[in-house]
């Protein structure tokens, strides 16, 4: 598990031999927080304060730290190295872990590994410090302070334990506070921990929580408590991997590198009986940065053809910038795929949509749209006519209408408004059904009328506001002079008790 | 090469019933007549395409701008319409040029009932196009248009609707009685003799209980030239 500090500036100002760090404001002034090689040399230290350092190196280059741009910087970089394991974490501010575990080989053996690493990164002008342990905290400790120890960068797990007894303390992922006290009993080398009573050691700290942490640290470092790695994203169910022996420049090589992965993903798929539903396209350039695509389908497929038609529009999204590298594409989401039944009945009389075609036509216009753009209309459990059903995303399965309540013998709008929409009314009888009313502007004259069909409020609902939060609502069938038809109601009723007079609104067209 | 789709060979020349294919396979346009008709467009769409009896799944389309102005559809109300909104899937497209690309891609599809798409104006190319994509699947595609639509297509035809007072309701004199509506045909490839003619239309609201009765009916081997599709859905009267 190699950590590699890559201690946040761009690169090019790190590589030089100007010296050069990186400042921040603190409560006595400037502090330094990050030097260059030549700067180290110069005796500069992260930790001095900017004006010590500057006589100590009259030539100082300085610039502000952003630290947010440096995790940005240290996230993409990691994101990237997923080129190397699928289990990528970002610890601290300055290290990536990465598991190793079981790639050695890839590589013709560990140093072989670590050779490669270094030599990529060193290419792309990031210095880095790698350390390769059997344990996240080891290989933190190897890669921040082995350098200038007899340890060298790489220890197994028999060497775990001597290899770390002469890092410096710092090695352990403590606080500050923890440091400074450690060394006030002249604790400096994590060595020296080991022959310490548990006990003793804790009655040193102010509290138990204090030295247990730093307890905590020693464990995990050696391997006695475990310390499992938080990635940046969860490995898929399943990828393939397509590395390309020349980068790869022009778009036509992701797609005919995509038409080669994609069957041998859907083999893979096959095997276990599953399909993806959820499909991403990773590459890898050659410059330390991934770009990727991701795709969805209705249901879980395994069908390379179906696979392609759902990236087909999507691949113009991907620039291969200098040169892709690697390219992976993985199917996560992944659900048994079983031809869905149709009820018998339905086959019999040649009724009832076909589901799995649906779904592939549904997969074809959200790959050329975008996704959620295809819905259903969902039944609900609410005699409230914007209650009653709901646009839900379609994700492969129809809604049943078949068992749904019936809202009752009065006919519903074949069109409904989202929202109600007010209206300016003149009534008849104040309860009554309207005579004219206006909307949007325009006034129509009631000629027939048909109500009122009654629903009242859903007063359980708690926080229940505005339309028909707390009033009856008087719903009326109006039928103007040209012929329109309208669904419109009154909330509420004069002197109910709720408000002020009672409001129209108009909440549907009838056909 | 001839404008003329070939999926209309095996109609042309027939003298056709009402309404002259319209919700059968191709590509037809329903158009409002004034502001305010959309919802008449949404009912003879549907009733056109529920008659033709053609089973399989429902796709509508519907252009934002379009479901902002007019609502969108209620599933409570399709059933009452005698529509089964369990085998509908509805697509929100943001423009027309999304609605298109959707309305191509489902056409393309085979076993749906049909595809219906809302959208506020195409030119001749994209209708050419959309009858492309229909003429493999025989898959019916109707557009619904707002009442600015005019200029040529490659549509089968482009009926003109608009809402028309009802007859008073049976039991209640008062009440609107069933949906009544005008269509206009306005321009048609299969009958060009009748464009311009003028049909009043009324459409037997189908109850739940009617609507499982006219499933079972057995369709007519001749359809009657004043009624489409399965007998107890709709009576049309041709007033031209």
């Amino acid at each position: 598990m190699p950590a590699l500090p890559a201690s946040g500036a761009t690169p090019d100002d790190q590589a030089g031999d100007t010296p050069f760090v990186l400042t921040e404001a603190g409560r006595n002034g400037l502090r330094v927080v990050a030097a260059n090689e030549a700067a180290h040399r110069a005796g500069v230290e992260p930790g001095l304060r900017f004006a010590d350092a500057r006589t100590r190196a009259p030539e100082l280059a300085a610039e502000p730290v952003d630290r947010a741009a440096d995790a940005q910087a240290l996230e993409k970089l990691a994101l990237w190295m997923e080129c190397w394991s699928p289990a990528i974490a970002v610890a601290g501010g300055d290290s990536i872990l990465i598991d190793m575990t079981g790639g050695a080989h890839l590589f013709g053996g560990e140093d072989a590994m670590l050779d490669h690493m270094e030599a990529r990164l060193k290419r792309a002008g990031l210095p880095v410090r790698l350390g390769l342990a059997p344990t996240p905290g080891a290989a933190w400790a190897l890669a921040h302070e082995a350098s200038g120890t007899k340890t060298g960068r790489r220890v197994d797990e028999a060497g775990l334990k001597p290899g770390l007894a002469d890092l410096p303390m710092a090695g352990l992922r403590l606080s500050d506070a923890s440091l400074t006290l450690l060394r006030r009993f002249g604790l400096t080398r994590i060595g020296q921990l080991y022959g310490i009573g548990r006990k003793a050691l804790a009655r040193r700290f102010h509290s138990v929580s204090a030295a247990d942490a730093v307890l905590t640290r020693l464990d995990q470092a050696l391997g006695l408590r475990p310390e499992p790695l938080d990635p940046l994203r969860a490995p898929p169910d399943h990828s393939v991997r397509l590395p390309c022996p020349e980068p790869l420049l022009h778009p036509d090589g992701i797609r005919a590198g995509l038409e080669r992965l994609a069957p041998a993903l859907c083999e893979r798929l096959e095997a276990h009986g599953e399909g993806g539903r959820r499909f991403r396209l990773a590459i890898f350039r050659s410059d330390q940065s991934v770009a990727a695509v991701t795709a969805g389908a209705a249901r879980p497929v395994h069908d390379p053809a179906h696979l392609l038609t759902l990236f087909r529009d999507r691949l113009d999204g991907l620039d291969p910038g200098f040169g892709v590298e690697l390219m992976e594409l993985e199917a996560a989401r992944t659900g048994p795929v079983m031809p869905q039944a149709r009820p018998l009945d339905a086959v019999l009389a040649g009724d009832g949509p076909d589901v799995a075609g649906l779904a592939v036509l549904a997969d074809r216009i959200t790959a050329r749209l975008g996704d959620r753009v295809v819905k259903i209309l969902q039944p609900e459990e609410s005699h409230l006519p914007e209650r009653g059903e709901a646009l839900a995303v379609y994700d492969g399965d129809l809604p049943d209408w078949q068992t749904a309540t019936p809202p009752g013998p009065a006919p519903r709008p074949l069109r409904l408004f989202e929202r109600p929409e007010s209206l300016e009314v003149i009534a008849e009888i104040p309860d009554g059904p309207p005579m004219r009313f206006v909307w949007r502007r325009i006034v129509h004259r009631v000629r027939r009328a048909d109500g009122p069909e009654r629903i009242a409020p859903e007063w359980w609902r708690a926080g229940a506001s505005g339309p028909g939060g707390r009033r009856a609502r008087d719903y009326y069938r109006v039928e103007d002079e040209e012929g329109r038809r309208y669904w419109i109601f009154r909330e509420g009723l004069y002197g109910d008790g709720r408000g002020g007079p009672p409001a129209w609104f108009i909440h549907g067209l009838f056909a | 090469m001839s404008l003329k789709p070939d999926i209309l060979a095996p109609l042309a020349g027939h003298d056709l019933p009402f309404p002259y294919g319209l919700g059968e396979a191709g590509v037809h346009e329903l158009a409002e007549a004034g502001f305010g008709d959309f919802p008449a467009l949404t009912g003879l769409a549907l009733a056109a395409v529920r008659d033709t009896g053609r089973t399989g799944g429902l796709v509508w389309i519907r252009q934002a701008a379009l479901a902002r102005e007019h609502g969108r559809l209620s599933g409570r109300g399709l059933a009452g319409f005698g529509v089964d909104p369990g085998r509908m899937l509805l697509v929100e497209a943001k423009g027309r040029m999304e609605v298109l690309q959707a309305a191509e891609e489902a056409s393309r599809a085979s076993g749906l009932a049909a595809v219906i798409a809302e959208l506020d104006d195409m030119d001749f190319t994209a209708s050419r196009r959309l009858g492309l994509a229909c003429e493999a699947s025989r898959t019916p595609l109707v557009l619904i248009f707002p009442h600015t639509r005019s200029g040529a297509t490659a549509a089968q035809g482009r009926w003109r609707v608009s809402a028309r007072p009802s007859a008073p309701h049976e039991h209640d004199a008062r009440a609107p009685g069933r949906p009544a509506w005008r269509a206009i045909l306005e321009k048609s490839r299969l009958q060009p003799g009748k464009a311009g003619r003028v049909f009043d239309l009324e459409y037997e609201d189908a109850t739940p209980c009617l609507r499982l009765v006219s499933r079972l009916a057995a369709r007519p081997a001749a359809p009657q030239p004043r009624r489409i599709g399965a007998g107890l859905a709709g009576v049309w009267r041709d007033t031209g």
